[in-house]
């Protein structure tokens, strides 16, 4: 409700109007109602959380096709609500205990590395919508080869869910030596190098924070595979990462860029807070009813649409499709 | 698995199916 109210606020303060189906958003140049927006933000905050990943990677191809808003500023705005979405997720894993700040910090740190380069990179080399649009077709393709093999392994969260054990687990740091950390969770023990935690932060940070996406997407897979940290320890580093990086992007989009001597790439900050609204209740209702979602079938009907968009936004780079969209 | 249950399976798939309904009616009215 309080992000919703801040989009009204926002949208007068901003435009001195509520742009919707009636007057189109100044800078998105599109005519949206308020409720599809939210709605938006609700039905992809909704899946993609019932499927372990993040709004954006959904939201930012709908707003990008459907709703036509597609240039520069549609990404400080998708970053908004990257950086809303989760904050209720982070407060949650904080008192359950999914919380290990010598994980997450040289992540982040290196995401706030990266979201300060990455707008430069929208602003210059991305600010051609088509070079856009292949960067983010090559986003979702990896994106639905990760939920094709969910579906095809059927990850189930089952007893190993954090919360969900007798007493409450904690993610504990049981070594820092010199670049080196050791975390443990639930009798298990991953031993991480901070400079590839860092490295990884940054380079994942220039991708996502160009696009108007929280990172997690690549995050998830590479500490997964490289490190082989378990699917229920990984948001301990990716929510925190994903609110770090869409703040910094936010902040050079807004006040860097101009210091600079670019033009500054303002978000549409009530199309943030809208989006935001829907998706914070969205992922509310994904943390309530996941447990009767048959996912597997679920991971493959969100691969199998991300894969069609992405092969969409790659072929429509190469050879030009006779459709908008 | 009771009814409500049921539903709750059922959920994400009717709010996809309703997700695209929307985006058909935005194109054919916006576009």
């Amino acid at each position: 409700m309080a992000a919703l109210a801040l989009g009204f606020v926002t949208a007068y303060l901003q435009h001195g109007f509520v742009p919707g189906a009636h007057r189109p958003y100044p800078l998105a140049g599109v005519r949206v109602p308020v409720w599809h927006v939210i709605w938006m933000g609700a039905w992809t905050g909704y899946t993609m959380a019932l499927v372990g990943q993040a709004a954006g990677i959904f939201a930012l191809p709908y707003t990008t096709s459907v709703l036509q808003f597609s240039n520069p500023h549609v990404t400080p705005s998708t970053l908004l609500l990257t950086f809303l979405n989760p904050i209720g997720a982070l407060l949650g894993f904080r008192r359950t205990g999914q919380w290990n700040l010598h994980f997450a910090g040289w992540l982040c740190a290196g995401g706030v590395l990266g979201g300060l380069i990455g707008p430069f990179l929208r602003a210059g080399l991305l600010a051609d919508v088509d070079v856009f649009r292949l960067l983010l077709g090559l986003a979702l393709a990896f994106v639905s080869v990760q939920l094709a093999d969910k579906a095809l392994r059927g990850f189930a969260a089952g007893d190993k869910a954090p919360g969900s054990g007798v007493g409450a687990p904690r993610i504990v740091t049981l070594v820092r030596e010199r670049a080196r950390i050791t975390i443990g969770y639930r009798g298990g023990q991953w031993t991480l190098h901070q400079g590839v935690l860092f490295a990884l932060g940054a380079t994942v940070g220039v991708i996502s924070s160009s696009l108007g996406l929280g990172g997690a997407f690549l995050i998830v897979p590479f500490l997964v595979v490289v490190y082989k940290v378990p699917m229920y320890v990984v948001p301990a580093a990716t929510i925190p990462y994903a609110v770090a990086l869409s703040a910094t992007g936010l902040l050079t989009y807004c006040l860097l860029l101009p210091l600079l001597g670019r033009a500054p790439l303002a978000p549409e900050w009530a199309w943030g807070f809208f989006a935001a609204a829907g998706g914070i209740f969205g992922s509310w209702v994904a943390a309530k009813t996941q447990l009767h979602v048959p996912e597997p079938l679920l991971n493959a009907m969100l691969g199998t649409v991300t894969a069609a968009l992405a092969v969409l936004y790659v072929t429509n780079f190469f050879f030009p499709l006779p459709f908008r969209f | 698995m009771n009814e409500d249950h049921k539903l709750l399976a059922y959920l994400p798939f009717i709010v996809l199916a309703a997700a695209a309904l929307v985006a058909v009616y935005h194109i054919s009215v916006f576009w």
